[in-house]
């Protein structure tokens, strides 16, 4: 039944590009919701059973069967996967309107095309445990996102930022490549997640975490590896940006969870490691986006503050483990996987929000916007929505998962010893940090973009919207609400699966449950003293005179309104004074002389910059660019020297043979 | 539902307190204990005036900073009675209904459009994430010190021992003191009666704010200082006292709070306001050594 219907999905994908343009878009949204609804059905079918289901895809690749093995930790996935792209494809109607002048039908039937193959591929990266097809999944994935980015390829910076994309993700594909290998060749079990289980059994586990951790993490978007992500995310169209940050960096994630799931010993280093690297990841991600002036690049940024926050969970859960603290290591997964779930909701929403703006604006510089809440109302609610619910603010969803986080934590702190006590000191600090940054930063965002007056002509146009690119948006923020005042409802029915499957032993989460009920209660209280404050400001309000004056200007009557209000830059600086060893505001100007009596124009200019990147990605890939362009040398150009060349190697090899060398 | 009220009625009297005792170091009559009061009933009563710039923001802000805080203050237990809501990580939920005021308040402010506001909010902003881990680092270890993770129980599971959970009880009431004066935007972070857009925090986010609004933002401010005074009380609220003396000595730490926020206005010069973040680390790391006094309390760092 299951290959019957994976053959019906690759002929629909094949369909896209032979119907009409009318119908390519109907085509492609029939196949993901086919793709989704049988997927989704498998996935709960697991869940509620906790019994793993596997079948056969009905062809071979290079004479290898492929066998899909869902297991109650790809059945989370699969849920999460579904839900975002189709919320994907919804935007994606809308969307993909604005381009219909400047690109041709073969462009669209390839996107069409691609965002199919990436929600399959997804769906097999999380369903494969064979390591050939989990690597050709995992690569199909990278391909198809690249190909995604590339639809505005017109543009140059575009296919070089792509360039770049594609060469992290080849990296990261390299490393998970070796890592296979290697188990492979010292356990002999079969290639893939077996030889990795059976390894991690008999053998000591960091050197092979860091080789996997390097694979997952460039997908994921740990500290040194996520440099090309966020200029990708940016330039690629919105609902692409959506899965790219909110689901593409939970593969990432899913293979680390894996890993974790097979481990045996050595949670210690592994949780102490985790624990530092995602800190460094949360609070570094969520600086850099404080102070970034490109919408989609600040919430990419964000989105490495996230994955910081679940690598903290898994962290302190695999540290919980070592000491014997099941409540600390059930509780701290638990917030991880919620927060997988809450994350990928409000950041595809922030990020279609986003899209809206770049619709109605043909730019993502920030500092070009302005006053947007009155252009575009229901995006600026929905991204006030999405900004609370990302800083983690009750009563809505992103609260109940760091409140899973911090509960574990505390509790472990009471139970714990020296060691654990310390670096549980480093996780809640590392998530009140990044809640007091992500306030900063979203706040910032918000006001900059859609509060204050517009900044240039082109934001004081009205936003002509197509209806329909709030479908998804209602859809999400109907999740949210449901997560966030019914937190328990979503852990004891997924979440506690999920846990128990990874740590097999006895789990203290129900017991717990009692907590997020309280959560639900203040939750309802809190909107119930909402509307009656609001009824009776609205009565008050009724019955005395309200005016309308322009904002206090101190006096100044020639002041033009949009000049004086606070840029993004100004906002960050402050930020930026504190953080200055990381990263720092350079100003470039040049002042005046004293002689100069008659002053000329000047121009004064900002720009931020980040030691990690210069650090650790600039200057060292300067260094490799140059070592090997001293080997231009070989390169004249003139036909007759290379000719020489092939001359020289085959006298050399002539020689050598004679020598008895080769 | 006993500290609810008994944190309201303090609110009723803590502005009026400070107002008074600033007065009194200043050599002038001052007004009565109850004035503030009157302010915020007048203000209730008058009519608004709204920024063209401004949008629904600044009108939904004020009110969601209220509530926020209202439902905070359910969470704060007096002596041996739970707050409304008492159970396990209910200071995360407070901390954070804190925070989301102050989120609603940041995007009121910057909804006018101007550059006063947009100083205002980008400090508080800037200040209140300063703060933050102070706080949360000063309840770490509490629940290290007590193995609990609520309010009422920290406050219920305190034994002052030795001699070193002493210094934790005044280490702790030294960082609630300074983390109200800081979320309140008090000296010495900010002087609240310069009206120098310079040097202003909350002031000046509320500098377009009129009528209604103003008189929930005056409510809210008044509510908050109480809270973190109802905090301060339980950390020293003997045991074994009758039920009156009990409310007595609340009123009386509310008091002597007030008190001395007043004599801190009126003898301590504001700071630079570069040097605010560096006076503000500085209780994040008298919060990390409160941790690490309790880590040798509870014998887990031994010093030999």
């Amino acid at each position: 039944m299951d290959s019957i219907i994976f053959q019906v999905l690759m002929i629909l994908s094949l369909l896209v590009f032979v119907v009409p343009s009318r119908f390519k878009y109907l085509v492609s949204f029939i196949t993901h919701v086919l793709l989704a609804v049988s997927t989704t059905y498998l996935a709960i079918g697991v869940l509620t059973s906790s019994q793993g289901i596997s079948f056969r895809l009905p062809f071979n690749v290079l004479e290898h069967p492929i066998m899909v093995e869902v297991d109650v930790l790809t059945a989370f996935f699969w849920l999460i996967i579904n839900l975002t792209c189709f919320t994907s494809i919804l935007y994606a109607y809308g969307y993909l309107k604005n381009y219909r002048k400047s690109h041709s039908d073969i462009s669209y039937s390839l996107h069409y095309f691609f965002l199919i193959w990436l929600h399959l591929s997804m769906l097999m990266v999380t369903g494969f445990r064979d390591g050939l097809n989990f690597l050709i999944a995992w690569e199909l994935m990278s391909v198809t996102s690249v190909f995604l980015v590339l639809f505005d390829g017109e543009k140059k910076k575009v296919v070089k930022i792509a360039l770049q994309y594609i060469t992290n993700l080849h990296v990261g594909w390299a490393f998970l490549l070796l890592g296979f290998i290697y188990t492979h060749y010292v356990t002999g079990h079969p290639f893939g997640f077996e030889a990795l289980k059976s390894y991690l059994a008999d053998h000591e586990s960091i050197w092979i975490f860091l080789l996997f951790f390097v694979g997952f993490g460039m997908k994921a978007g740990f500290l040194p590896f996520y440099y090309a992500h966020p200029s990708a995310v940016a330039v690629a169209p919105a609902h692409v940006s959506g899965i790219m940050s909110g689901l593409m960096t939970k593969m990432g994630i899913y293979g680390i969870l894996r890993f974790v799931s097979y481990l045996n010993d050595d949670y210690l280093l592994l949780g102490l490691l985790l624990v530092v690297l995602s800190f460094l990841t949360a609070i570094y991600g969520i600086l850099k986006s404080a102070m970034m002036l490109d919408i989609k690049k600040l919430l990419s940024y964000s989105s490495i503050e996230n994955i910081g926050i679940i690598g903290v969970g898994i962290g302190a859960s695999l540290v919980g483990k070592s000491f014997n603290i099941s409540i600390l290591s059930s509780l701290a997964l638990a917030g991880a996987l919620f927060h997988i779930i809450n994350h990928s909701l409000f950041k595809s929403l922030l990020l279609y929000c986003a899209g809206d703006v770049y619709m109605h604006m043909k730019t993502r510089y920030i500092e070009s916007m302005g006053g947007l809440i009155k252009k575009m109302p229901y995006t600026a609610g929905f991204f006030l929505f999405g900004a609370l619910a990302i800083c983690g603010m009750p009563p809505l969803n992103g609260f109940g998962s760091e409140f899973l986080i911090y509960l574990g934590v505390f509790k472990g702190l009471q139970t714990g010893g020296l060691t654990s006590d310390a670096i549980m000191l480093v996780t809640f600090v590392a998530l009140v940090m990044t809640g007091g940054l992500s306030i900063f930063s979203f706040s910032r965002v918000f006001s900059i973009v859609f509060l204050g007056t517009p900044r240039t002509k082109e934001a004081e146009r009205m936003a002509d919207f197509d209806k329909s690119i709030y479908l998804p948006k209602w859809l999400i923020v109907i999740f949210m609400l449901f997560i966030g005042f019914l937190p328990w409802a979503a852990v004891q029915s997924i979440i506690n699966t999920v846990v128990m499957s990874i740590f097999t032993d006895r789990v203290l989460l129900i017991e717990q449950l009692p907590q997020l009920q309280n959560i639900s209660l203040v939750s309802v209280l809190f909107v119930l003293l909402l509307i009656t404050m609001f009824a009776i400001r609205y009565i008050q309000q009724n019955s005395v005179m309200r005016e309308y004056k322009p904002t206090w200007g101190c006096g100044y009557e020639g002041a033009n309104p949009a000049l004086h209000q606070y840029t993004g830059t100004s906002f960050a600086e402050n930020l930026c004074e504190v953080a200055n060893p990381i990263i720092e505001i350079k100003k470039d100007y040049i002042t005046f002389e004293e002689t100069e009596i008659f002053p000329q124009p000047r121009t004064f200019k900002t720009h931020v910059e980040d030691i990690v990147e210069k650090r650790f990605v600039e200057i060292p890939s300067n260094k490799i660019l140059k070592f090997f362009q001293s080997f231009a040398i070989f390169q004249t150009g003139n036909l007759q020297r290379y000719v020489l060349y092939g001359l020289a190697t085959m006298a050399i090899i002539f020689v050598l043979t004679i020598l008895k060398w080769i | 539902m006993l500290s609810f009220i008994l944190i309201l009625l303090a609110a009723v009297i803590f502005p009026g307190c400070i107002a008074l005792t600033k007065a009194k170091f200043s050599g002038r009559k001052g007004a009565s204990i109850l004035q503030p009061l009157f302010d915020i009933q007048r203000l209730l009563r008058k009519g608004s005036v709204y920024s063209t710039t401004s949008s629904l923001i600044i009108q939904i802000a004020p009110t969601f900073y209220l509530c926020g805080i209202v439902v905070a203050a359910t969470f704060v237990p007096f002596g041996e009675y739970k707050g409304i809501f008492s159970f396990s990580g209910d200071f995360v939920v407070f901390a954070y209904l804190f925070a989301l005021g102050k989120f609603m308040m940041i995007i009121g402010a910057m909804d006018l459009g101007s550059s006063f506001e947009g100083m205002g909010a980008n400090r508080e902003a800037f200040y209140s994430m300063l703060v933050e881990p102070s706080f949360f680092i000063l309840m770490g270890s509490l629940a290290l010190l007590t193995d609990k993770s609520s309010f009422y129980e920290f406050y219920n599971h305190i034994h002052f021992g030795s001699s070193l959970s002493y210094v934790i009880a005044v280490l702790g009431i030294y960082l609630l003191v300074h983390i109200a004066l800081v979320e309140n935007s008090r000296l010495p972070v900010d002087d609240p009666t310069t009206h120098l857009e310079l040097t202003m925090i909350h002031e000046v986010m509320v500098l377009d704010h009129s009528g209604f609004d103003l008189g929930l933002i005056g409510i809210a401010n008044a509510l908050k200082f109480a809270i973190y005074g109802a905090l301060i009380s339980n950390f020293i609220l003997p045991d074994n006292l009758p039920f009156w003396a009990n409310i007595l000595f609340f009123f009386a730490v509310q008091i002597g709070f007030a008190i001395s926020v007043g004599w801190i206005e009126s003898f301590r010069a504001r700071n630079k306001i570069e040097k605010n973040p560096q006076f503000i680390m500085t209780l994040v790391v008298i919060s990390v050594l409160v941790f690490f006094t309790t880590l040798i309390l509870t014998h887990k760092l031994v010093l030999n």
